[in-house]
């Protein structure tokens, strides 16, 4: 017998009322390069289980890291002791019942990059850079290859196996003057990488000598990499655990419009070849698409089982056995076909923080090429800005979306989105006193 | 612990073909809880095993990171990042590194109350105890969120040049996350705890005391506080802001990784290049220092993650630029020796350039002779928002508590002043220091993938004068 089934009888014989067992098991690599060589590869083989129990609302997990019965004995014996000595989680409501039927997600693993060497796809990265203009470039190439399975208490039994492939690139024409962009995918064949290299050096291109523009309220044209990084955090507050917790600016306000009217946002797990598509929850639960966001109104939280129930609704499969987590975020294409026409065009951002959680107020700073686009022509390079605005007025605020998504998971992105480029009037732009 | 793992995988990475090697052999064994607004959330235990090897074949590196600990996985692991590094060799860098003496040693932070020892039940009293703290009030707290967890590592770093070294280190952590509410508006604060120390902490520490008081304050700016006088004028820094402040822009901009670009791709370069050694970015009174042997600290370490001893690091000396954080990478580059700065999060990241305890010196000033002559002005004692660009030069921090000062008395509680100022603007506005510091926790991110890495912050009250506030 599995050792995760094995875990999962004991804990159930044992007195436990409901049990998961996960068990992931991975091999990844990086290959990172700075100014146009590589610095350090990186290969990892990991393998872990982890353990969620409950009995009588009180709760415990733990993560197996050596794979043995006597083990996993000890770990059980371990379990039993702690749960006793706990106190209930009355707000505690399950974990959900299968059995389950789950359907195929497109795209989502490729056998070709268990075997993958990467060197050739970093030197092609490097020299296509280079090529376009760039001085010099830095980055990781990041791929893998993972599989998990899952039994539960509930009729839950479920496996999945999945690849991934990431490029992360900045590409640097002087000290002050840089681009940076991603690519992600679940397969080789969808990997396309050029288009994304050639914007990161002709953004380094254009951004040399940078000026200081004054501060003021801006229309600001956003790339879809930074839209990514806003994304994250306006997600995450779409999060019931967030809402529950006051750290969330959507508390109080389902059904209500929220933002903008253009503005549709899914979170959808199954997207094909997205980078966070799965074929189930952490509770086992089928995945799905979930509208959070439909025409500026707020329609659903994202919820596992749990967090449902005390919202008397039904889960959007989107445990977290804790906290429901987003999966892929995924925002509607416009039909507006001159976002890029005027404004502040901002190409990266990076350091998001929150005054306040539950109100949106937040700052961040553009990184890489800032632009002041004027008739669809860039007519100054732009440094040292900062936005400091709120999220439900900036989304508020939106006078175009592009008709065509980019697929962006970043260092400051790490939820993956599905976005196209964006206009916001009546951004607070702000600049550091020398 | 198997030391004998570490020492067989440095033996195999050097019969299969590498020129030297190093492994650190890690298992930690770690507790949590989670009480969120009065209920227990979840309770956790685990324990991290796992090999972290860094391998080179000449001057090319790579990084293996395994948790299956049988000896033939591990051997066909090292065959597998050989053949990687092998493939990659005509487009990799050469990377020398300084030569550094080895040691052998243990190091062993024995815990007074060892976690072990603390029953189940008294660990989760403490976060009731917490949650009883607030009930005493009558203003709304809609977020009481708090962990508390504990843990003990037990490290062993083994390198073909003849390092052994051992290590067991404590480490006590708690997190706080606090939403007061009146008639819809809110005002927020989070904080954490990190000491390298056992379960004695816990009592030292006063956590229910000290959330309380957080709490009352963040109700008493909610009600009371009034907008924040805009324009120029004189500002009292807390330790808390001046730990933030020199942690991000003089501490990682002398990280010497960023300063060589190594980082670009992810946290950034640095406005700081090796030609500013020597240079000015700050008044007389700015010595900046980072330090990793303050016993119980949260960045305590000996040796660092490549065995080179620990020592503190001078990065500013009375307003001049002095030194940055090496590894022996970096080091090489510039001609000189690691002082100890390499650290890895676990076993399954490399070890990069890091901080550890990054702090101000002291100058000599009481908190009240200095508020009495300051004239006109505001004291920010804390903060919540915070950020700095990716080459550290343009920052923003946004006052949590914050008084207005008149005539050498604080007045009033003023909301959220603001202040954005570049790096040096900050360090030559100083003149004059509190005399005594204050330590606080971070945990430090940086790295691809993400390494978030235990420090301290802090310093003593600083008057920054003529700043703008908006």
């Amino acid at each position: 017998m599995d050792l995760i089934k094995y875990i999962r009888l004991e804990l159930l014989n044992k007195g436990a009322d409901e049990v998961l067992v996960s068990e992931d098991n991975g091999i990844n690599n990086q290959i990172k390069f700075v100014n146009n060589r590589v610095v350090s590869i990186t290969a990892w083989n990991q393998k872990g289980i982890s353990i969620f129990v409950s009995k009588d609302q009180k709760i415990v997990s733990t993560a197996l890291k050596s794979f043995n019965k006597k083990d996993a004995d000890e770990v059980i014996k371990q379990i039993l002791t702690l749960l006793k000595a706990v106190n209930p989680n009355e707000n505690y409501n399950g974990i959900a019942n299968g059995p389950f039927n789950y359907k195929k997600i497109e795209d989502i693993y490729d056998r070709k990059i268990e075997t993958l060497d990467g060197a050739d796809i970093v030197e092609e990265t490097i020299n296509t850079a280079l090529a376009e203009g760039a001085k010099r470039c830095s980055g990781v190439l990041e791929f893998g290859t993972g599989s998990n399975q899952l039994t539960g208490s509930n009729d839950i039994n479920s496996e999945s196996k999945g690849s991934n492939i990431y490029l992360s690139i900045r590409s640097f024409t002087d000290k002050d003057a840089s681009g940076a962009g991603t690519v992600s995918s679940r397969i080789l064949s969808k990997f396309d990488t050029k288009s994304c290299i050639r914007k990161t050096a002709e953004f380094a291109t254009l951004a040399k000598n940078p000026q200081h523009i004054n501060p003021g309220k801006y229309k600001v044209i956003f790339d879809p990499l930074p839209l990514a990084a806003l994304f994250n955090p306006l997600m995450e507050a779409a999060s019931a655990f967030s809402v529950e917790n006051g750290m969330s600016f959507f508390k109080d306000k389902l059904n209500s419009k929220v933002l903008n009217q253009k503005l549709t946002i899914y979170d959808d797990a199954t997207l094909a070849n997205g980078p966070a598509s799965r074929m189930y929850d952490d509770e086992g639960m089928p995945s799905q698409k979930t509208t959070i966001i439909n025409s500026g109104v707020l329609k659903n939280f994202l919820h596992n089982t749990s967090t449902a129930a005390r919202f008397n609704t039904v889960s959007t499969a989107n445990a977290g056995l804790i906290s429901p987590d987003p999966s892929n975020i995924v925002i509607a294409p416009g039909k507006d076909k001159d976002v890029l026409h005027d404004g502040l065009y901002i190409t990266n951002l990076w350091y998001t923080r929150f005054q306040n959680y539950s109100t949106g107020d937040f700052s961040t700073i553009p990184r890489d090429g800032i632009f002041l686009v004027k008739d669809g022509k860039i007519v100054k390079s732009v440094k040292d800005i900062r936005i400091s605005d709120n999220m439900l007025k900036m989304f508020s605020n939106i006078k175009a979306i592009g008709a065509s998504q980019e697929q962006i998971q970043s260092w400051e992105a790490e939820i993956p989105c599905l976005t196209p480029a964006m206009a916001i009037e009546d951004v607070n732009i702000t600049r550091s006193k020398e | 612990m198997e030391k004998e793992l570490a020492e067989f995988a440095v033996n195999a990475a050097l019969e299969l073909g590498a020129t030297s090697a190093q492994a650190r052999l890690i298992e930690s064994d770690h507790n949590s809880f989670l009480l969120n607004n009065g209920k227990l959330e979840i309770s956790s235990f685990g324990k991290v095993i796992g090999l972290g090897m860094k391998i080179r074949v000449k001057n090319n590196e790579g990084t293996l990171c395994i948790n299956d600990l049988d000896k033939e996985k591990i051997r066909s692991e090292i065959k597998r990042i050989l053949k990687h590094i092998s493939n990659s060799k005509h487009i990799s860098n050469e990377i020398e590194i300084s030569e550094e003496k080895t040691y052998k040693d243990n190091i062993i932070v024995k815990p007074k109350l060892n976690p072990k020892d603390v029953s189940t039940e008294e660990k989760i009293k403490s976060l009731f105890e917490i949650e009883k703290s607030l009930s005493k009030e009558k203003f709304n707290i809609i977020t009481r969120y708090f962990t508390i967890a504990d843990s003990i590592t037990k490290k062993y770093l083994v390198t073909s040049e003849g390092t052994k070294i051992y290590s067991e280190v404590p480490m006590a952590r708690a997190f706080w996350f606090l939403t007061v509410e009146k008639n819809g508006q809110t005002n927020q604060r989070n904080n954490s705890e990190m000491h390298t120390t056992g379960y004695e902490i816990f009592k030292k520490l006063n956590l229910p005391e000290k959330i309380h008081e957080a709490a009352k304050i963040l109700h008493k700016s909610l009600t009371e506080g009034i907008k924040a006088p805009k324009g120029k004028t004189d500002v009292i820094a807390g330790s808390e802001v001046m730990g933030i402040a020199v942690h991000e822009s003089a501490g990682h901009p002398y990280e010497a990784d960023r300063i060589f670009g190594r980082e670009a791709a992810q946290a950034g370069e640095s406005f700081i290049t090796p030609e500013m050694v020597g240079t000015r970015i700050g008044t007389d009174f700015v010595t900046v220092v980072d330090d990793p042997r303050l016993v119980g600290s949260a960045g305590f370490y000996h040796y660092d993650d490549e065995g080179v001893k620990a020592r503190e690091k001078v990065l500013i000396k009375k307003g001049i630029i002095n030194e940055f954080l090496h590894n022996k990478e970096t080091a090489k580059a510039m001609n000189l020796k690691s002082n100890g700065s390499s650290r890895a999060s676990s076993y399954d990241r490399e070890p990069i350039v890091r901080m550890s305890n990054t702090y101000m010196k002291p100058g000599d000033y009481s908190e009240e002779e200095l508020l009495k002559d300051t004239k006109k002005g505001i004291y920010v004692k804390n903060f919540m928002e915070w950020n700095i660009d990716d080459k550290r030069y343009n920052q923003k921090y946004t006052g949590s508590e914050a008084y207005l000062i008149e005539n050498g008395e604080i007045t009033k509680m003023i909301k959220n002043p603001t202040i954005e100022i570049t790096t040096p603007a900050l360090y030559k506005s100083i003149d004059a220091l509190g005399k005594k510091i204050e330590l606080f926790a971070g945990n430090c991110g940086k790295g691809e993938p993400m390494q978030g890495i235990p420090v301290l912050m802090g310093g003593p009250i600083a008057r920054l004068r003529n700043i703008t506030i908006t």
